[in-house]
């Protein structure tokens, strides 16, 4: 459906100059901006905003303005904790988040795809470091188990012929540090208090790791091996068992395979029994 | 007062919000209905999951947030769809979001912003409402914001502006009685003078909630008790809204779930005083 009810020009030309206004980043505000603002552009803002007995047409735009890059930029604040205390709020907010913001506007209602959208445009940023973007991958993980649903299988029985995929609120994550266990003791305090504290030391080393929000409603996280985050990143595109029998013998070495299938039918029973798996004719 | 007949007085309400979840669920205290945010639902995932729990115990009523009805695009009917998709498990009986713009191509502002009160602008946004109104099949009602800002092209006052469109689409208002206020002290109008040119047999539901008085204007905060101020303009027209559901806002600086409770249940205190008049 779309509607064509006709835009007044008026309410158009207004409109139109109340978002560039919005959409200029908020750091060049922080210093005496009016006085920085290009002639024509005062004179705009005059002729459109109405002055109040207190404030001048200019300072009434600017309430505006500062609402909307404090509400987008809390939004991030919310979606990326780990990362927020990794670097101090003030850092991610004027590193990275006004930076993000400036670059990528939000365009709809839905918060999952300013999360997803940010965790994208990190990954071609070229100041972040690795455990930077590792905690902000985990913490997309994380909000999107919390926004994401989970499905009741009809079934707790495999049928192998049937596709298979991965619940949406589950991430399967590689990762070269213990970030798991790391964001969960960073967030036992505040990002206030880490910026007056020693922050913990972050161990380096080769991790699979699961994340899901199971049926009680909790998001969680669970360490796994190589070759169960293999199996499992396969049926998080969606496989089915048949097939996936064959990629096993493709992808792995007789030594490997002998180990996969002596733990695979109780892999597959604990997933079924956590709800992990569904059908695709489910999702 | 034909309206009446109609729309259920649910009672005093507050709004759901995350921070009281826990003691909804376990403690399921006695609560005459809750408000949602509806966008804070449309995306799935645990919020949802938890409004299903909640919807067994409570009467819900949708408000939205991001209609942004007065914008220059044409209405986003995905998200239409997706509201009317979420009505039908709330079983709300009305439907509300707000008088103001905040989207552009390939923008949104994820804020309430400001229409010129205009005559084609009452035009333009009546032509809208009724598509909404028709298509998500309910009372759908618009509140009146709190607004900064005020334009020069402007040629109605609010109240005129705000009830025109809702006369003219035949829709309803849903009466912020704090955004009034609010709006009074940062414009200079006086919001008796609103109130007194409201058409109460339009109004199917009511805001109260608290702001904050900053150097220069009010800020509608919902993070504080309601202004006595705000009190005074609600008992003041109670008697022509004593059968509308009233729901108390607080969204910031959240205190327990009983002590707003027991804010909202200030709006009591005037039905003693009718009772006793």
């Amino acid at each position: 459906m779309i509607d064509e009810v006709v835009v007044p020009k008026e309410l158009q030309t207004i409109q139109e100059f109340f978002g560039s206004f919005l959409h200029l980043p908020i750091n060049k505000f922080n210093h005496n901006l009016e006085s920085l603002l290009p002639k024509h552009l005062k004179k705009q803002i005059a002729t459109i905003i109405k002055p109040s007995t207190a404030l001048n047409s200019f300072s009434l735009l600017q309430i505006y303005h500062q609402q909307y890059w404090w509400r987008i930029i809390d939004f991030l604040d919310n979606m990326y904790p780990l990362l927020v205390r990794l670097l101090g709020k003030e850092n991610f907010e004027s590193k990275l988040a006004i930076p993000f913001f400036s670059h990528l506007k939000p365009k709809d209602w839905r918060l999952l795809s300013i999360c997803d959208n940010f965790v994208k445009w990190l990954k071609n940023f070229p100041f972040i470091s690795c455990e930077q973007l590792e905690s902000a991958i985990l913490d997309n993980a994380y909000y999107k188990a919390y926004l994401s649903d989970f499905i009741v299988p009809k079934n707790n029985t495999i049928d192998i012929h049937a596709p298979f995929i991965l619940q949406d609120c589950i991430s399967v994550l590689s990762f070269q540090t213990k970030i798991c266990e790391y964001r969960e003791e960073m967030l036992k305090q505040s990002s206030e208090y880490w910026n007056n504290h020693c922050l913990p030391t972050l161990e380096k080393k080769r991790m699979f790791y699961i994340v899901y929000r199971n049926s009680y409603e909790n998001t969680k996280y669970e360490v796994i091996d190589f070759f169960q985050f293999e199996i499992l990143s396969k049926l998080k595109k969606g496989t089915s068992i048949e097939y996936l029998s064959k990629w096993l013998k493709e992808a792995f070495s007789d030594e490997e395979q002998i180990y996969i299938s002596t733990k695979l039918v109780e892999w597959f029973q604990k997933w079924t029994k956590k709800q992990w798996l569904i059908t695709l004719q489910e999702k | 007062m034909q309206k009446q007949t109609f729309f259920p007085n649910l009672g005093i309400g507050i709004g759901l919000r995350s921070a009281h979840y826990h003691d909804i669920l376990t403690k399921k205290p006695k609560i005459d209905w809750f408000e949602i945010i509806s966008e804070n639902y449309m995306e799935g995932g645990k919020p949802l999951e938890i409004l299903q729990k909640i919807l067994h115990y409570y009467p819900v009523v949708q408000h939205g947030v991001s209609l942004a009805i007065g914008s220059p695009t044409p209405l986003d009917f995905s998200y239409l769809k997706k509201l009317k998709e979420l009505t039908k498990l709330t079983k709300t009986p009305w439907i509300s979001d707000h008088l103001c713009w905040g989207r552009l191509p390939g923008a949104h502002f994820h804020d309430l912003l400001p229409l010129p009160y205009t005559k084609s602008v009452v035009n333009f946004v009546v032509q809208k409402a009724k598509i909404v109104q028709d298509y998500l099949e309910l009372p759908f009602a618009l509140e009146n914001l709190s607004s900064y800002l005020t334009y020069n092209e402007s040629e109605l006052t609010e109240w005129e502006f705000y009830s025109e469109i809702v006369e003219k689409a035949g829709i309803y208002m849903m009466l912020d009685i704090n955004n009034v206020y609010v709006s009074s002290k940062n414009h200079g109008f006086d919001p008796i003078a609103y109130l007194n040119h409201i058409p109460f047999e339009k109004v199917i539901q009511m805001h109260i909630a608290g702001h904050t008085q900053k150097d220069h204007y009010f800020l509608d905060t919902h993070n504080d008790h309601v202004a006595q101020e705000v009190w005074d303009l609600y008992g003041m027209i109670y008697p022509k809204v004593k059968d509308i559901s009233v729901l108390l806002e607080w969204d910031d600086d959240f205190i327990s779930l009983g002590d707003t409770l027991l804010e909202a249940n200030k709006a009591k205190q005037f039905q003693t005083l009718g009772s006793k008049a």
